[in-house]
């Protein structure tokens, strides 16, 4: 789990072009959203494709991505339970 | 404050091409019939074909070509074949002579992409369909109307995404209205491509079903493909030629929801203002509205919105209303136009058209659309809308020509005609390959470089712009963002009145990016960011969003025509009195392959270059070079002023030198002023010796007593480089001298009165720009 969550922080700096952020700059429980890392939906849809593209998890809905996307964590939760 | 001049505008022919019809009678027949034009994808030629739904005109290129009775060796693109069939039956429609006093003013968002995206890899190598690398750009479609339409008079392009031709409505009338021009052809034309369906699947708002705009399980849109011209002229002349007249032109607005790139916001701010500025243009009341054709494109987001905005400005006595997306899908820059003429068909039998597919009202504005063919009593004035992504929301309202003025409030007759305002260089900022920024003294450090084409200095983007914003950012819009904030500092103005901007190729960084990651994964595995943010007026949305800036924003994009357009829509607007000042500013971008793409059609020198000495260079085609620069105008002289903006003109493909020499002499005599006033000429010299040669002899014909100068190896050849010479004209002028790195021959008197700058594309677009001391 761990292991996932740095990798899932890489790749979202990468994805996001968040030139200034290191892994170690984001929490893995912090909100990504709103108050957080103040990504909004726009980055939302460049993750659903992060997903698809790095874990074959296809989202088809972008409203299930408010609770997936919350955090790091959940993220890295829901692709553990959906992965195979 | 000046009112508005007191000429009425007219439609006096309607062109018409969508998938619900090939004419006006075909499109009257399937709204009446309720007959959709939205179904399996037959033509467009992609992977998605059983996925999506789209309003396709099921012509394919050939049998576009004979419907539009063109020659078949030309390379035309599918955006200019069904635009010369709608401009060509507008015309024919009005019986007007195209002369010069005919205006066209189009609208593309993708321009040329339908073919580009076929041919775009060979660009890159081959080259063997080079005829399509130069119909790419957004104002190509517009060229190819006017020369097979015998349009010689003046001709622009506008691009804010999905409001794009109801800004070339709204620029038509108010030229008309200006005296510039009698007739104006407007509209605009998008067919569709790979790269817009692909780009709106990016954003999760495409319905697989049948759209259902206004309806509770509404759950995106479906994209359309059409185009759509009106023939405007004034009220008295057509009446005089006993013209049959379809509607006025009433009333007209654009304003900038400034909430996000590609969302409305909750309140609907922005379609809220354009509806309310449309109803004070037009001077009635929310109440004189008897319909209105909504934007309802089907996606969650738009139509809540636009239903908030209708409930804000209508509150309980909401006219009737429908969006007809669900016939035509959502055409893009070609809908505004497209509605424009379901309304006026409304307006003129006195119906309207459903809004098909509906079936139960959105929960949280309960409104319901009109949902079968009703009569309309009295129906006198009709409203449509059409809002873009960068937060363009447009407005304009079609009146019977039989109304009477007992509708109207009455402070809106018998106004004065326009009067000429000066206009004044407040505040300017540039970002460029030279020493620009912050510049104490004018060019006092060149940049020598020797290169394959030019790059800007980069500024340090950070001090300008909040590092989060950054991460979407490419070099076009980060620069825009730099020198339009230090000529709002420069001004000193929080937030100017109004926003233009002009771009000749956009967002290439971005485009370039979505179009190869789309043609290399085979239509997968692509993301919203570079899609959203390849719209032309990306920079415009992006400042007004910084700034909280809800006013009027348009971009021009017709090649160097882009930023002189841009101008003279300011000139237009202090003119009018409306503002007080006006953001303005022209930009474009180099990139690697676009560079590369345009040597292979000889644009662009193929090897490297010295820039100082490109005018001994003998390469064909230009140093290319790229570049933003912005200004505040204003009514106002302030203390600061750089100088005054006199004039500026566009003319399109003369016939030969003398004809050039005849606008130029023209316009300068036109200002009340004389050759020999001018105490120095900006030349648009580029290295390209074939080109170049126009300038030679004018400059020995026309300038042999002046001054003479020229910029270009100090930005490279690029659409808007104008901006960059009137950035240093007016630099010239206030600090009374000029570069000696700028003198071609002869020396500026001692004091640097008059300005002027005369630029021309390859022969094919040619402009003038004249500046004077305050």
């Amino acid at each position: 789990m761990e292991e996932l969550i740095e990798k899932l922080k890489v790749q979202i700096i990468e994805q996001l072009n968040l030139e200034d952020m290191e892994p170690e700059d984001i929490d893995a429980d912090e909100s990504l959203f709103g108050e957080g890392l103040g990504l909004d939906s726009i980055d939302a849809l460049e993750l659903i494709v992060l997903l698809e593209k790095e874990y074959g998890i296809k989202i088809k809905n972008p409203k299930d991505g408010q609770k997936i996307f919350f955090s790091i964590r959940t993220m890295a939760e829901f692709i553990q339970d959906n992965q195979k | 404050m000046i009112k508005e001049s007191s000429t009425t505008v007219v439609v006096t022919g309607i062109g018409i091409i969508s998938s619900i019809g090939n004419n006006l009678q075909e499109t009257f027949s399937s709204l009446v019939e309720k007959r959709t034009g939205i179904g399996k994808i037959d033509i467009l030629d992609t992977i998605r074909k059983d996925e999506f739904l789209l309003g396709e005109i099921k012509l394919n290129h050939n049998q576009l070509i004979e419907l539009a009775e063109v020659d078949n060796n030309h390379a035309w693109t599918r955006t200019a074949l069904i635009g010369i069939i709608a401009a060509k039956q507008a015309i024919q429609d009005s019986l007007i002579n195209v002369n010069q006093n005919t205006a066209l003013i189009s609208a593309s968002t993708v321009g040329g992409m339908d073919r580009s995206e076929l041919y775009y890899k060979d660009f890159l190598t081959e080259a063997v369909h080079k005829d399509y690398i130069d119909t790419h750009h957004a104002g190509s479609s517009t060229e190819m109307i006017a020369e097979h339409c015998g349009l010689n008079g003046f001709i622009t392009t506008i691009s804010t995404a999905c409001s794009s031709s109801l800004n070339s409505i709204m620029f038509g009338a108010r030229l008309i209205k200006s005296g510039s021009t009698k007739t104006a052809v407007v509209g605009g034309t998008d067919a569709l491509s790979k790269f817009t369906l692909n780009g709106f699947n990016t954003l999760m708002i495409l319905d697989k079903e049948h759209c259902r705009p206004f309806d509770k399980s509404r759950t995106g849109l479906n994209l359309g493909e059409g185009a759509a011209y009106l023939v405007l002229e004034e009220k008295e002349s057509a009446l005089a030629a006993g013209k049959k007249i379809y509607a006025e032109v009433s009333g007209y607005a654009n304003a900038n929801d400034a909430h996000h790139q590609t969302a409305s916001s909750e309140d609907g701010e922005g379609p809220y203002l354009a509806m309310k500025n449309a109803l004070e243009s037009a001077a009635i009341e929310p109440s004189a509205i008897n319909y209105i054709n909504a934007h309802g494109t089907g996606t969650g987001n738009n139509d809540l919105t636009e239903g908030i905005a209708i409930k804000r400005l209508f509150g309980k006595n909401i006219p009737l209303f429908s969006s007809t997306k669900a016939y035509t899908g959502h055409t893009l820059g070609a809908a505004g136009v497209i509605e424009s003429v379901i309304a006026i068909l409304s307006l003129n039998n006195k119906l309207a058209f459903p809004n098909i597919n509906f079936k139960d009202a959105i929960e949280e504005i309960d409104i319901v659309p009109v949902t079968e063919v009703i009569e309309i009593d009295n129906v006198r004035h009709v409203l449509t809308n059409s809002f873009g992504f960068g937060g363009n929301d447009s407005s304009v309202i079609f009146s019977s020509k039989e109304h009477t003025n007992g509708n109207y409030l009455s402070e809106n007759n018998s106004t004065p005609a326009i009067k000429s305002n000066p206009v004044y260089i407040i505040g300017a900022g540039c970002v460029s390959p030279q020493n620009t920024l912050d510049s104490g003294n004018l060019l006092e450090d060149i940049v020598e470089v020797d290169d394959r084409f030019l790059q800007v200095i980069k500024p340090n983007y950070r001090d300008f712009i909040n590092p989060k914003l950054l991460r979407r950012m490419s070099k076009i819009v980060r620069m825009g963002i730099v020198s339009s904030s230090v000529a709002m500092k420069d001004a000193n103005i929080e937030n100017p009145d109004a926003i233009l901007t002009g771009t000749g190729m956009g967002c290439q960084v971005d485009t370039e990016k979505f179009l190869n990651s789309m043609i290399d994964n085979n239509e997968g595995l692509l993301t919203p960011t570079s899609f959203i943010q390849s719209t032309h007026n990306t920079v415009g949305g992006a400042i007004a969003l910084g700034k909280q800036n809800h006013n009027y924003n348009l971009t021009y994009v017709h090649r160097t025509f882009s930023f002189e357009s841009a101008l003279l829509d300011s000139l237009l607007l202090l003119n009018e009195g409306k503002v007080k000042d006006v953001l303005l500013g022209g930009f474009d971008e180099i990139t690697e392959e676009s560079w590369l793409i345009k040597t292979k059609i000889d644009y662009f020198k193929k090897n490297t270059a010295s820039n100082i000495n490109i005018l001994d260079d003998s390469q064909v085609g230009a140093q290319a070079g790229e570049g933003s620069s912005f200004f505040v105008l204003s009514n106002e002289e302030s203390n600061n002023a750089y100088a005054k903006v006199i004039g500026v003109d566009m003319f399109f493909r003369p016939e030969n030198n003398n004809e050039i020499e005849d606008r130029i002499s023209t316009f300068i005599k036109k200002h009340s002023l004389s050759i020999d006033d001018m105490d120095l000429i900006i030349l648009g010299n580029n290295g390209d010796n074939e080109f170049d040669k126009i300038y030679t002899d004018v400059e020995s014909r026309l300038f042999s007593n002046n001054s003479t100068s020229y910029y270009k190896h100090l930005c490279g050849e690029y659409d808007t480089s104008s901006a960059f010479a009137m950035w240093l004209a007016a630099k010239i002028i206030k600090d009374n001298k000029a570069p000696e790195i700028m003198i071609r021959k002869g020396h500026p008197a001692e004091e640097i009165r008059n300005v002027l700058i005369y630029n021309h594309f390859r022969n094919i677009n040619h402009s003038l720009i004249l500046l004077s001391k305050p």
